[in-house]
C-alpha cells in the first residue's frame, strides 16, 4: 500500500525537492518492509505501525513540506527504534541460550569434580589397605 | 489533512512522560538512568534525540504546538532507541562473560573427565593386582595348611584349567591331559577340604606344562613372564632381569630355622614346570663363619638332591644385610628375552 502512495506522491514545492523528499519516503519504505519481512517484526509491531503511519502521512501532506518532513523523521525514528529493538531481542536470544549452556556444563562438570573425588577416595583407600602396587 | 498518528511506542521514563506537562521538560526526560546509560553507550542516538527535543522547544517558542509535538514524538522514538542499543551492548558484553565462564567451566570438564579416567585406570590396575595377590596368597597358603577354604580350592581349579589349557596349546596330547581333567573334574564335583589333593593336582598340572616346554630345546618367547607370573602365585617374590628371571622367598626355612618341606615342594614344581637351563640358587646368612646356617643350608642341599634332575640346581651362601637371614634366591639363567 505504501509503495502505491510512494508511486502517486504529487510535486512538492519545486521538482528537486519533490524528487528529494520522494526518494527519502522510498528508502524509507523500503526499510520498513525489510523490517516487516523479518521473522521476528511480530516483536515490534509497535514501532512498525508507527513508521508506517508516519510514511503515510509524510506521503499524503504535500501541502505542507515542514509537516511531511518531520513526518519523514518521524518515520526515520521508529523504523531506528524498531532495528534497535529487533537487535537487542537477538542479544537477549543469545544471552539466554548461553546461560542455558552455563548452567548446563557447570551441573556436569560439578557432577564430574564429584565422580573425580569419589575415585580418588576408592584409590586413597585401597593405597591404604596395601594393596597399591 | 489526516490526523497525525499518536506515539504508539511507550516504554520506562518516555511512557511516564508522554502527552504531560512534564514531556516538555528535557531535564526529566534525559535525567532517567536509562538515559545516562544511552548518552554512555549510544551517543549518536543520544545526540539525536536531544537535537529533535530542542527542536520541539524552539517550535514551543514560536507556538507551532504541531511542530513541537512531531519533534518531541521523533526525540522520544530516538531517545528509546538509544536505551534499547544501550542495553543491547550491555547484554552483549554480560554474554562475552558468561562464554568466558562457560569456557572455564568446559575446560574443567574436560580435564576432570580425563583424570577420572586415568584414576579408574589405576583403580582397575589396582584391583587386577589385588585379585592376584589373593589368589597368589590362597595358593601359597596350601603350603601352610592341611585344609583348603572353598575360596583357594577355586583358585586352584582355576590354575589348573589354565595349566591344561597352556600345556595342550604347547602340544600336550589328550592321552596326557585325560588323567587330569578327571581328576580336576572329580575335585570340582567332590570339593575336598584336603590340601594336599589340591596341591597335588595343582602340582601335577604344572609338571605336565613343564614335561611339554622340556620338548623345546630352549625356552619359548614369553616363558620368563609365564615363569615370573607362576612363581608370583604360588607365593615366590619373582623379577625378570635383563639375562634370567629371579625368583625369591623367605619361606625355605621356617622360625625354628628347619627347611619347610612346603616351599621346597612349591620350588620343585616351579622347576618342572620351567625345565630349562640351570637354576643358581644363593641362600643370605648373616655372616660365613657362622655355625648355624652352613648345617641349615646342607639341609636344603641335600633335600635339593632328592630332585629327579639335581644336578640343575646348585646352592652356595653369601653373606649380607641386605636380604633377611634364610632368604633364599634363584636365578633361572635360561628364562631371559630376546
Amino acid at each position: 500500500m505504501l509503495l502505491g502512495l510512494v508511486g502517486a506522491l504529487p510535486a512538492a514545492s519545486g521538482l528537486a525537492d519533490s524528487v528529494s523528499d520522494e526518494s527519502q519516503i522510498a528508502a524509507l519504505v523500503r526499510r520498513l518492509n525489510q523490517l516487516q519481512a523479518r521473522d521476528d517484526a511480530k516483536y515490534v509491531k509497535g514501532a512498525l505501525e508507527q513508521a508506517r503511519l508516519a510514511l503515510l502521512r509524510a506521503s499524503t501532506s504535500p501541502e505542507d513540506a515542514n509537516a511531511a518532513s518531520r513526518a519523514r523523521r518521524i518515520a526515520d525514528a521508529a523504523l531506528v527504534l524498531a532495528g534497535r529493538q529487533l537487535a537487542r531481542r537477538k542479544s537477549q536470544a543469545e544471552l539466554f541460550a548461553t546461560q542455558r549452556r552455563l548452567t548446563a556444563i557447570r551441573e556436569r562438570a560439578n557432577a564430574q569434580r564429584r565422580v573425580l573425588e569419589a575415585l580418588m577416595r576408592d584409590r586413597a583407600s585401597l593405597a591404604r589397605s596395601g594393596e597399591h602396587p | 489533512m489526516m490526523p497525525r498518528p499518536a506515539p504508539l511506542l511507550f516504554v520506562i521514563a518516555i511512557a511516564a512522560c508522554a502527552g504531560s506537562q512534564s514531556a516538555r521538560k528535557p531535564d526529566v526526560l534525559f535525567a532517567t538512568p536509562e538515559a545516562e546509560l544511552a548518552r554512555e553507550h549510544a551517543p549518536d542516538l543520544h545526540a539525536r534525540a536531544e537535537s529533535a527535543w530542542a527542536h520541539a522547544s524552539d517550535a514551543q517558542r514560536r507556538k507551532d504546538e504541531q511542530a513541537a509535538d512531531d519533534y518531541r514524538t521523533e526525540s522520544r522514538l530516538l531517545l528509546v532507541a538509544a536505551v534499547a542499543e544501550a542495553e543491547r551492548i550491555q547484554l552483549d558484553r554480560r554474554r562475552t562473560e558468561l562464554q568466558g565462564e562457560e569456557e572455564r567451566w568446559a575446560k574443567q570438564l574436560a580435564r576432570d573427565q580425563e583424570a577420572s579416567a586415568a584414576v579408574a585406570r589405576d583403580i582397575s590396575r589396582h584391583e587386577a593386582n589385588a585379585i592376584a595377590l589373593r589368589e597368589a596368597e590362597r595358593l601359597a597358603a596350601l603350603t601352610e595348611s592341611t585344609t583348603v577354604s572353598a575360596a583357594t580350592l577355586d583358585a586352584v581349579l582355576t590354575r589348573v584349567r589354565l595349566n591344561l589349557a597352556l600345556a595342550q596349546a604347547l602340544g600336550a596330547t589328550g592321552e596326557q591331559l585325560l588323567p587330569l581333567r578327571e581328576r580336576a573334574d572329580f575335585v570340582t564335583r567332590k570339593r575336598p577340604n584336603s590340601a594336599r589333593i589340591a596341591e597335588s593336582l595343582l602340582r601335577d598340572s604344572e609338571i605336565l606344562v613343564g614335561q611339554t616346554r622340556a620338548d623345546w630345546p630352549e625356552p619359548r618367547p614369553g616363558a620368563s613372564t609365564a615363569l615370573v607370573e607362576t612363581a608370583s602365585v604360588t607365593g615366590f617374590a619373582a623379577d625378570r632381569l635383563g639375562s634370567a628371571v629371579l625368583i625369591r622367598s623367605e619361606r625355605f626355612f621356617g622360625s625354628n630355622g628347619q627347611v619347610s618341606n612346603a616351599t621346597v615342594r612349591r620350588f620343585i614344581g616351579l622347576l618342572e614346570a620351567f625345565p630349562h637351563g640351570p637354576v643358581a640358587c644363593q641362600v643370605a646368612v648373616p655372616e660365613l663363619s657362622s655355625r648355624v646356617w652352613p648345617r641349615r643350608v646342607a639341609q636344603l642341599v641335600e633335600r635339593f638332591g632328592r630332585m629327579e634332575d639335581p644336578e640343575r640346581v646348585s646352592t652356595s651362601m653369601v653373606a649380607t644385610e641386605s636380604l633377611g637371614a634364610g632368604t633364599v634366591q634363584c636365578t633361572f639363567a635360561a628364562y631371559r628375552e630376546p
